[in-house]
């Protein structure tokens, strides 16, 4: 995870600053990742303790659905956002394949996580950014191959390269073949 | 506590601007006074401590 997060493009340069947005005191003192540009603030996502149109980009990643009012963190992600800003925010997909598949396998999973107060699919996040009146919005399904948990188990055992060529051919594959139903979804809605 | 992040954080109660004081970060406007945990402010509504009327 530290690896990964130093070698963000950019990460040195002045024209680059980061604020890391956490309400739980608990989380925060378990973060492994370092403490870069502008540290961590604890706050709510649902409440932003910052100015409008201070930010380029927001990135809410694989925490949408531990927020208590969603459509508050879209309208506080526009309200930041300096025009020409992105929202980019990522989420486990409640309607991949695998689970529209295996619905009662989704089920006994959903009843285990407690710490998830919603479960989104393409459609959902993408009315979410409407309700926020973004200006242009993408949305997409990726990680075509990670949601079989027994599959992602057989791939990790076959190493990181051929793992990550297997998910990238997968993922080119299954945007054309099963559109919206991959594991994950991404969201990227930009203000005007 | 940084001073380029304080610069640009508001009191999440009110939206005005703050400052530190006394190992705490108090509200300009509202004089919520909030805590700082290990370097970290905690901009919380819920955490302020409320001035006294």
């Amino acid at each position: 995870m530290r690896e990964r997060w130093r070698n963000i493009p950019g990460r040195q340069s002045d024209a680059w600053n980061y604020l890391g947005i956490e309400p739980s005191a608990e989380q925060l003192n378990q973060r492994d990742i370092p403490n870069m540009g502008l540290g961590f603030v604890q706050a709510l996502a649902e409440r932003l303790p910052l100015p409008d149109m201070t930010a380029q980009g927001v990135l809410v990643k694989e925490a949408i659905d531990h927020c208590f009012d969603p459509s508050k963190v879209f309208s506080e992600a526009k309200r930041l956002l300096k025009p020409g800003g992105v929202l980019v925010v990522t989420v486990t997909n409640d309607k991949s394949y695998f689970k529209r598949l295996f619905p009662w396998v989704n089920q006994s999973r959903k009843a285990g996580q407690t710490d998830h107060l919603f479960f989104f699919g393409p459609e959902d996040l993408r009315r979410l950014a409407a309700g926020a009146e973004f200006d242009s919005v993408h949305v997409e399904t990726y990680n075509y191959l990670k949601c079989p948990r027994v599959l992602e188990k057989f791939l990790s055992l076959l190493g990181e390269p051929l793992n990550r060529a297997l998910l990238s051919v997968a993922d080119a594959k299954g945007k054309i073949l099963l559109p919206g139903l991959g594991g994950g979804i991404i969201l990227t809605a930009i203000k005007k | 506590m940084n001073q380029d992040l304080l610069n640009i954080l508001i009191c999440p109660a009110c939206g005005s601007a703050l400052r530190e004081k006394d190992n705490a970060i108090e509200c300009a406007a509202c004089k919520n006074r909030y805590p700082i945990d290990n370097g970290i402010p905690v901009l919380l509504v819920d955490r302020a401590e409320k001035p006294k009327k």
